[in-house]
C-alpha cells in the first residue's frame, strides 16, 4: 500500500471513529434531554444511566434504551385523570421511538453515517490535492437516503397511529365517563369491549391467515404429523412400551435358546 | 421473532400497562409506539416473505458449469459461483444467503469481514447467528461451535455491493467421496434485527471426487537392469520378443518376416538385416484397500483412508502408465469387493471412481444415542431444514423439559425426511437405539465426516471381522494370480498387528507362490515413525498426543518389520512418496528377477 493511501486509510478511519464518536455523543443528549428535563436528578447519576444506555446502544440492544426511558417516565411524569396528547407528547413519542430504532441499527445505520461522513471528507480533501481514490471509496458502505427518509415516515405513521388509537380506546376514568356519555347521546353500544374484540379477531385471523399461506408443503406435512403424534401420543406410548418390554423379554430367551442349541 | 422482538414486546405492554393505570400519558405513547412500530415490522417482514421469497431463483456454477453431477479432483481448488437469477436488485436487502456447502470442501480463499456484524439470538438455539443488513454470503458448512477444534470451521464473509448478483467463492476438496451441494439458506430479516424468516432453497448438484495421485517422472530407474538367470514369469529382459524398444540388428535368416528388416542398415552393410525387439509381458500389481471404520476415522483429508488412496492412486498411474495392469480389492468390516483388471487411461479413470465410491462415508453398525450426536442432529437440522424446526409448525406432546421437547421437535424432522410412521416415530421417542440409527442416518445423507458423535464408545473398533476378510482376499487372488505378481496391502497397522497370526499364513502363501507382498501403513501424524523417541517440545495436548502417537507407532513398526520380514514381506510407514518409491521398486524388483534391492537372487 503507498504511503498515500496509507495516510488516506488512516485519515478515513479517523473521520469514522470521530463521526462514532459524534452520533454517540448526540444520542447521549437526546436521551439526557427525554429523560432527565425537569427531574431533580444528580449529575453523576446522569451520567452513569447515559453511560448504561450508551453502552447498550453500542451493543445494539435498543430494548435497554427503552427501559431507559419507561423507567423515567414511570418515576417522574404525574398521572393525570385523561390521556391528552399534544404536539410535545407526539415529539417526545416519535424521539424516543427513533432512539430505540437506532440503538438496534447501531453497527449498520450507524456505520452507514460514519462511512458517509468519512469518505465525504477523503474524497474532499483528495479533491483538493489532486487525486482521487474511487476504488477505495466504493467498498465501503453507503447511506442511503430515500430509505432513510422512508423509515422516518413510517416512524411517523406509527406514533401518529399509536396517538389516534390511544385516544379513541377509553381507557382513563375520564375517557371512558366521556365514551360512556357519548353512547348513551347517539344511541351506541356503552363499552367499545365488541368493537375492540371484532378488531382483535380480525387482526388475529390477518395474522395466522399470512403464516399459514406461506407455509411450505414440508412444513405443512409436518404440521400434520404433529397434530397425529400429539393427538395419539398417550396411546402410542403405550403401544411401544408394550412392545419394547416384549422385545427386552424375548431376547434373553433367545439367547438362552441359542447358547443351549449350540451347548 | 428474535429474543429482541420478545424483550420489545413484553417491555412495550408492561409500560403501556403501567401507563394506563397510573394515567402517564406519555409513557402509555411511548410504550404502546414501541409495540405498534414492532407490529409494523413485522408486517413489513410478512410482505416480503408472500412476495420477495418466492423470487428467488438461485443457479450455481461449479468450476464453470451448473450440471447436477459432475467429477472433481481431491486436493484441487474449484472456483464455484452462484448467481441470481431474474430481477433481484430490489430483493437484496437484509437478506442472509448461506450456501450449505459439504463438509469435504474447505474455503481456501477468506476475505475478512468489512463491515461489524450484530448477533441477535433466534428462536431455537445450537447455531450462533449472525444478522446483516446488507447482502452477505456466508460459506459456512457446520455448526462451528459443535465442532473439535481440531477440524477448522470454513466460514467466509464476503460483503458486495448491492445491484450485483454472482458470488462467487474458492473451495477446495480434502478427500476422495461423494459431495453434495445440496443448496442455499435464505433467511431474511428486517432492518433491526426483530423478527427473521428462514427457508431452504433446494440446489442439488453431485459431485463425484476421484482422489489425487502422484505424478513424476523420477520414480522409475531409467537404466534397465541386467538379469543373471531367466525366472518364470520374467519380463524386460534382453531376449528377443514383440515390444517397441529396439534390442539389436541380426543377418537375416529363412523364415523371418519381411516387415523385420531393416532396409537402411542393409543397405548400409549391404546384406540383409533384420530388427529384433525386447519382449515384454507386464507385470500385474494387486492392491488389497482397507476401508475399515479405523481408516475412517477423523476429518476429511486426515483419514488414513485419504492417504490410501493417495498412494493407491499414485501407483495405478505410475503402473498402468507404463502397462502393467492393475487389480484392486475393497476390504471393510462387512464384505470384500474384488474389482476387475484396469489398463489404459480408461482403465485407471474407472480405478478413481471406484476409490471415490468406497471412500463414501459408511453409516455405523452400532449407532449409540449421545448428547453430542443430538446437537450435532439438531444443528445440522437448522443448517439444512430451518423452517421445519419452526415451533409454530412443529408442535410437540406436553413435556416439562425443554431438552424432551427438542428431543421431539428432532424427531419430528427426522419423521418428515425419512418418512417415518406414527408408530416408529412413537418408537424414537422411547428408543434411543432407533433414535441414534436415524440421526446417524442423518448425519451420513448430509455427508458429515466420522467423528466422535457416531462411535460407539461401549464397543471400540474391532478389526477381528477385517483382518479375516483381508486374509481371504488375499488367499484367493493368490489362488488366481499367475506368478511373480506384486501384492500391496494398503492397511492400518494397528489392525493388521492386532490379528496377525490370521493373517501370515495369506502372505505366506502369497510368497510361496513368487509373489511379493509389501504392507503400506499410513499413519495417524502423517509422520513416518523415528527410529528414536521423540521429546515432546511443548506441554500442549497436540504435541503430547504426537510423542505418545509416535511412540506407538514406532513399536508397531518394530514388531510388523519382524514379523514380516521374517516370512519375506516388505513393509512401510507412510502415506506419501516414500511408499510408493518402495512399492515402484518392488514392482521393478519383480520385472528384473531380483529378489533384493542389490541383485541377488533367493
Amino acid at each position: 500500500m503507498s504511503s498515500a493511501e496509507t495516510e488516506n486509510s488512516i485519515l478515513w478511519r479517523g473521520c469514522r471513529i470521530a463521526a462514532d464518536c459524534t452520533q454517540l455523543l448526540i444520542v447521549g443528549l437526546l436521551l439526557e434531554l427525554l429523560m432527565f428535563t425537569g427531574t431533580g436528578v444528580d449529575a453523576r447519576v446522569r451520567v452513569v444511566v447515559i453511560a448504561l444506555l450508551l453502552i447498550g446502544v453500542a451493543r445494539s440492544q435498543g430494548w435497554i434504551v427503552l427501559l431507559g426511558i419507561q423507567a423515567s417516565y414511570l418515576f417522574s411524569e404525574s398521572s393525570s385523570r385523561a390521556l391528552d396528547f399534544g404536539l410535545f407528547e407526539y415529539l417526545v413519542c416519535l424521539t424516543s421511538i427513533c432512539a430505540v430504532a437506532y440503538a438496534y441499527s447501531a453497527r449498520t445505520i450507524g456505520y452507514q453515517l460514519s462511512c458517509t461522513f468519512a469518505n465525504a471528507v477523503v474524497a474532499a480533501l483528495s479533491g483538493l490535492q489532486g487525486e482521487r481514490k474511487d476504488r477505495d471509496l466504493a467498498t465501503t458502505p453507503r447511506l442511503h437516503r430515500w430509505r432513510l427518509l422512508a423509515r422516518c415516515v413510517a416512524m411517523n405513521i406509527v406514533v401518529m397511529i399509536a396517538v389516534f388509537v390511544l385516544n379513541w380506546l377509553p381507557v382513563t376514568p375520564l375517557a371512558s365517563r366521556g365514551w360512556l356519555d357519548n353512547s348513551l347521546v347517539n344511541d351506541r353500544i356503552l363499552w367499545p369491549g365488541p368493537a375492540i374484540l371484532c378488531v382483535a379477531l380480525l387482526m388475529l385471523i390477518l395474522i395466522r391467515e399470512l403464516s399459514w399461506r406461506q407455509m411450505t408443503p414440508m412444513q405443512a406435512r409436518l404440521w400434520l404429523r404433529s397434530g397425529i403424534m400429539r393427538q395419539h401420543h398417550y396411546d402410542l406410548m403405550m403401544v411401544v412400551r408394550r412392545r419394547l418390554k416384549l422385545r427386552n423379554r424375548k431376547a434373553p430367551d433367545v439367547k438362552a435358546a441359542i447358547e443351549n442349541k449350540t451347548q | 421473532m428474535t429474543s429482541r422482538a420478545v424483550y420489545l414486546f413484553v417491555l412495550s405492554l408492561a409500560g403501556l400497562l403501567a401507563g394506563v393505570l397510573r394515567g402517564q400519558a406519555t409513557l402509555a405513547l411511548i410504550s404502546f409506539a414501541a409495540f405498534t412500530w414492532a407490529l409494523f415490522e413485522w408486517l413489513r417482514l410478512q410482505a416480503r416473505v408472500h412476495f420477495e421469497l418466492p423470487r428467488f431463483q438461485f443457479q450455481r456454477f461449479v468450476a464453470g458449469r451448473n450440471e447436477t453431477a459432475g467429477t472433481l479432483w481431491a486436493g484441487r481448488s474449484v472456483n464455484v459461483a452462484l448467481r441470481l437469477r431474474g430481477n433481484v436488485h430490489m430483493h437484496l436487502r437484509n437478506v442472509f444467503l448461506q450456501d450449505v456447502v459439504p463438509e469435504i470442501f474447505e474455503f481456501e480463499h477468506a476475505r475478512p469481514l468489512d463491515v461489524p456484524e450484530f448477533a441477535a439470538r433466534n428462536n431455537w438455539r445450537s447455531l450462533p447467528g449472525r444478522f446483516f443488513c446488507r447482502l452477505w454470503l456466508v460459506f459456512s458448512m457446520r455448526p462451528n461451535s459443535l465442532l473439535p477444534d481440531y477440524v477448522p470451521p470454513a466460514d467466509n464473509w464476503w460483503s458486495e455491493e448491492q445491484g450485483r448478483n454472482t458470488f462467487e467463492y474458492t473451495a477446495r476438496s480434502r478427500a476422495a467421496g461423494l459431495a453434495v451441494f445440496p443448496g442455499i439458506r435464505v433467511t431474511l430479516v428486517d432492518a433491526f434485527g426483530l423478527f427473521q424468516c428462514s427457508r431452504f432453497v433446494p440446489l442439488e448438484q453431485t459431485f463425484r471426487i476421484l482422489p489425487d495421485y502422484f505424478q513424476s517422472a523420477d520414480m522409475r530407474p531409467s537404466v534397465k537392469r541386467y538379469n543373471s538367470l531367466p525366472s518364470h514369469g520374467i519380463h524386460r529382459m534382453q531376449r528377443s520378443g514383440l515390444s517397441s524398444e529396439l534390442l539389436e540388428l541380426r543377418e537375416y535368416t529363412p523364415g523371418d518376416p519381411p516387415k523385420s528388416i531393416a532396409w537402411k542398415a542393409s543397405a548400409r552393410r549391404e546384406m540383409l538385416m533384420v530388427r529384433q525387439y525386447e519382449s515384454e509381458v507386464p507385470v500385474r500389481v494387486q492392491f488389497f484397500i482397507d476401508g475399515s471404520l479405523a481408516t475412517r476415522m477423523g476429518g476429511f483429508g486426515a483419514r488414513l483412508l485419504d492417504q490410501i488412496n493417495y498412494v493407491a492412486a499414485s501407483l495405478a498411474k505410475a503402473a498402468i502408465s507404463v502397462g502393467d495392469p492393475v487389480s484392486m480389492t475393497l476390504i471393510d468390516e462387512r464384505h470384500s469387493q474384488r474389482l476387475p483388471w484396469f489398463a489404459g487411461d480408461l482403465g485407471f479413470l474407472q480405478l478413481l471412481r471406484s476409490l471415490a465410491e468406497f471412500s463414501n462415508v459408511l453409516p455405523s453398525d452400532h449407532p449409540r444415542l449421545s448428547a453430542s450426536l443430538l446437537q450435532f442432529a439438531v444443528a445440522l437440522c437448522q443448517q439444512r431444514y430451518p423452517e421445519l424446526l419452526d415451533r409454530s409448525y412443529n408442535t410437540t406432546p406436553f413435556s416439562f423439559f425443554a431438552a424432551t421437547r427438542e428431543k421431539y421437535r428432532l424427531i419430528g424432522v427426522l419423521g418428515e425426511l425419512f418418512e417415518l410412521t406414527p408408530t416408529q416415530q412413537a418408537e424414537c421417542y422411547m428408543d434411543d437405539t432407533r433414535l441414534a440409527k436415524y440421526a446417524q442416518r442423518l448425519l451420513f445423507v448430509t455427508g458429515m465426516p466420522w467423528m466422535f458423535p457416531l462411535l460407539n464408545e461401549e464397543k471400540p473398533m474391532d478389526s477381528s471381522r477385517f483382518v479375516p476378510l483381508l486374509a481371504k482376499a488375499i488367499s484367493r487372488a493368490t489362488l488366481r494370480a499367475r506368478d511373480n505378481e506384486v501384492f500391496a496391502v494398503l492397511a492400518d497397522a494397528y489392525s493388521c498387528a492386532q490379528h496377525l497370526d490370521v493373517l501370515l499364513p495369506a502372505v505366506k502363501l502369497a510368497l510361496a507362490k513368487h509373489n511379493r507382498v509389501i504392507f503400506v501403513c499410513p499413519t495417524p501424524t502423517f509422520r513416518r515413525p523415528q527410529a528414536k523417541a521423540r521429546e515432546p517440545q511443548n506441554d500442549s495436548i497436540q504435541e503430547l498426543l504426537l510423542v505418545s502417537e509416535q511412540a506407538r507407532a514406532r513399536e508397531l513398526k518394530a514388531f510388523l518389520k519382524r514379523e514380516l520380514a521374517h516370512v519375506g514381506a516388505a513393509v512401510t510407514y507412510s502415506g506419501e512418496r516414500n511408499a510408493i518409491g518402495l512399492v515402484i521398486s518392488e514392482i521393478d524388483m519383480a520385472r528384473d528377477g531380483r529378489a533384493t534391492m542389490r541383485g541377488g537372487r533367493s
